[in-house]
């Protein structure tokens, strides 16, 4: 038997065919409401993170370990909740919970707007002008979270759901009849290796939230997942968790049959003086990072000018055991290059390896190398914003050839980023031309090949021999380097660096 | 000089008064602080308020009902609501309803100050328009 994962509008009528099946199945039922309620409980701050997609947050606010735990939390609560492989879900977005396990059916669910608009002028006492005001507003606001939660625009795209059912014409209980039907086909029962997957991700949340539960390791940049009960974590170099904290802070956790704790392997380091999660470098890098499987760390400079007014470290704002009731001490503001929302958005994409800010020049920067950082590449981005182009230039120079013989790394600016690891319009020009070139002359060579062997050997050979010996010098090199340049963009197209 | 903005504080846990009413008083503004909702409604038919600060979930009285009275008798006075239990729908909720702003906790004095002065500020550009009209 499956899973029913229900995803409907607001006010739409998911829950009322959510309840409709419970009572035709028996089956345990869990509702969002009810999810957000102990997220909430569980210290989770749902409301900071519903009230981010209304509002803008402040650039400081670091909201993306928040959404990793609100995730972690209703994946755990979802699996939990499964009794005898059997559950019905009702949110927004139950169809994107628990990817690839087999045994869901996702429902997705389609109100028509008028009884969307009638239940919001019965339930919140609204006039049918704010009810329909209400109504666009939260849309899109749903819209939003999504994007904000679970990275994806889903929608009602029916690419993600497994059944589609519009209220139109149909009611509650017929539909309720349709899923009943549909939960009995035996592409939803549920199978080993689905059941297996669902254990894993039940493991992976609950490792997630003890992770953060625990104070040696809840600030820790950690990659978790679970392989067949095996609990994998990763960790960034330098951070002050190792193996043993990983593992005490995981001490007793249900139905793991292991636990591994590896340092990440590769990483790349950015160095700038001001970042921005939304530049085309950080586009770029990021790009990358997928591709290699790397994490990013940030080391903003703060060029040496500035270095004097070398702030004090902050200091949390009142995190005492004093009870606020919820209402926080200010923490004192600063610029920080754009380095938290950078964070942020490396972290929601699980790239993030660390961020330091270091004051002073290029050799503050070459000190760096001699703390041992574990990179695969160093890019250096705008750098010596201070100075003007040909200084800049100079400086960057400089400084990558030191990196470059302290670090003993591939050391590259970030301008290079594209010409050098990435495909874009550019490199797509580029591999039809240089194609069009090597077809040209692979044309050109059959079709004129008596000639091309009679210089190569016949009596053109014989006649003017050191001119064979210039054309095959000269025509062997540029062809080779044509041919070398499309396949080199074609593999680099493909993603083979 | 200008006269003080007069501000209702309505939490029913007494802590968040305690820590809001200095903050708000060092900006200049006349503050009243109410852990019973019921009460601080009584006080407001007697002593109407330019801003009231109310949660959301209280035990005598919900939030959104004090933001439907206030609408009711006394549209001018800006209601902004606090609360841990924020959802999409109960931001909206209140702001159809006519709520001038929502502020989910945990918030920082910064966010509660910055939406105070924009309330601020509308009070004073409705009542200079009341004036020249």
């Amino acid at each position: 038997m499956p899973i029913i994962m229900i995803s409907g509008a607001p006010h739409g009528l998911s829950e009322a065919l959510a309840k409709r099946l419970q009572d035709l199945t028996g089956w345990p039922m869990l509702g969002r409401r009810v999810l957000l309620e102990e997220a909430r409980k569980a210290g989770i701050k749902v409301g900071r993170l519903k009230t981010a997609v209304i509002k803008s947050i402040g650039p400081q606010e670091k909201l993306a370990r928040e959404k990793d735990l609100y995730l972690a939390f209703i994946t755990k609560r979802l699996c939990e909740s499964v009794i005898d492989d059997k559950l019905i879900y009702c949110g927004r977005f139950g169809h994107l919970l628990c990817p690839g396990v087999s045994h869901r059916i996702r429902v997705g669910l389609t109100t028509p707007m008028h009884v969307r608009i009638k239940n919001v002028m019965e339930q919140l006492n609204l006039p049918r002008e704010k009810a329909i005001t209400y109504l666009e507003q939260i849309d899109a606001d749903v819209a939003k979270w999504s994007k904000f939660i679970h990275r994806e625009t889903a929608g009602q795209d029916p690419r993600y759901y497994d059944l589609c059912l519009n209220l139109q014409h149909i009611n509650v209980e017929y539909a309720a009849e349709m899923i009943v039907q549909m939960a009995e086909l035996p592409a939803f029962a549920a199978t080993k290796e689905s059941r297996r997957q669902l254990a894993d991700q039940l493991l992976a949340a609950r490792a997630r939230l003890r992770l953060a539960a625990n104070d040696q390791t809840k600030n820790a940049e950690l990659g978790v997942r679970a392989k067949d009960g095996k609990l994998i974590v990763t960790y960034m170099p330098r951070q002050k968790v190792n193996e043993k904290i990983i593992k005490n802070a995981l001490a007793g956790l249900e139905d793991c049959s292991e636990k591994l704790c590896t340092p990440a392997e590769t990483s790349i380091l950015w160095i700038q003086e001001r970042f921005d999660p939304e530049s085309e470098a950080f586009n770029q890098i990021n790009q990358l990072a997928q591709r290699w499987g790397a994490a990013v760390e940030l080391l903003r400079v703060v060029p040496a000018a500035g270095a004097e007014e070398r702030p004090e470290p902050i200091k949390p704002a009142k995190t005492s055991d004093e009870y606020t009731g919820g209402v926080e001490d200010d923490e004192p503001e600063r610029d920080d290059g754009g380095l938290t929302r950078t964070m942020d958005e490396l972290i929601a994409e699980g790239r993030f390896a660390g961020a330091r800010t270091i004051y002073g020049d290029k050799n503050d920067i070459l000190d760096v190398g001699q703390e041992g950082g574990n990179y695969s590449l160093v890019v250096i981005g705008e750098m010596f914003l201070d100075k003007g182009h040909e200084a800049r230039m100079r400086d960057t120079r400089e400084l990558a050839i030191g990196i470059r013989d302290r670090f003993k790394v591939p050391v590259i600016t970030s301008s290079e980023m594209q010409s050098r690891f990435l495909f874009g319009k550019r490199q797509m020009i580029k591999l039809v031309s240089y194609a069009a070139l090597v077809a040209f002359i692979y044309l050109l060579v059959f079709k004129f090949q008596d000639p091309i062997l009679s210089l190569l050997g016949g009596s053109l050979h014989e006649q003017w021999k050191w001119l064979s010996s210039l054309a095959v010098g000269l025509f062997v090199p540029f062809v080779a380097y044509c041919y070398s340049t499309v396949t080199g963009l074609l593999l680099k197209a493909v993603g083979i660096d | 000089m200008e006269e003080a903005i007069s501000i209702m504080v309505i939490d029913d846990e007494p802590v968040v008064g305690q820590r809001l009413k200095p903050m708000l008083e060092d900006m200049g503004h006349k503050v009243e602080v109410f852990v019973n909702p019921v009460e601080a409604m009584e006080q407001f038919k007697n002593q109407p308020v330019d801003i009231v600060i109310t949660d959301i979930r209280m035990d005598d009285m919900e939030g959104i009902d004090i933001l439907e009275q206030i609408q009711f008798s006394r549209p001018e006075t800006k209601v902004v609501m606090i609360t841990g239990y924020a959802t999409l729908e109960l931001a909206r909720e209140s702001m159809a309803k006519g709520a001038f702003d929502f502020i989910a906790k945990p918030f920082k004095f910064k966010e509660i100050r910055n939406t105070i002065g924009k309330a601020v500020d509308a009070i004073k550009a409705e009542s200079e328009s009341r004036v020249r009209a």
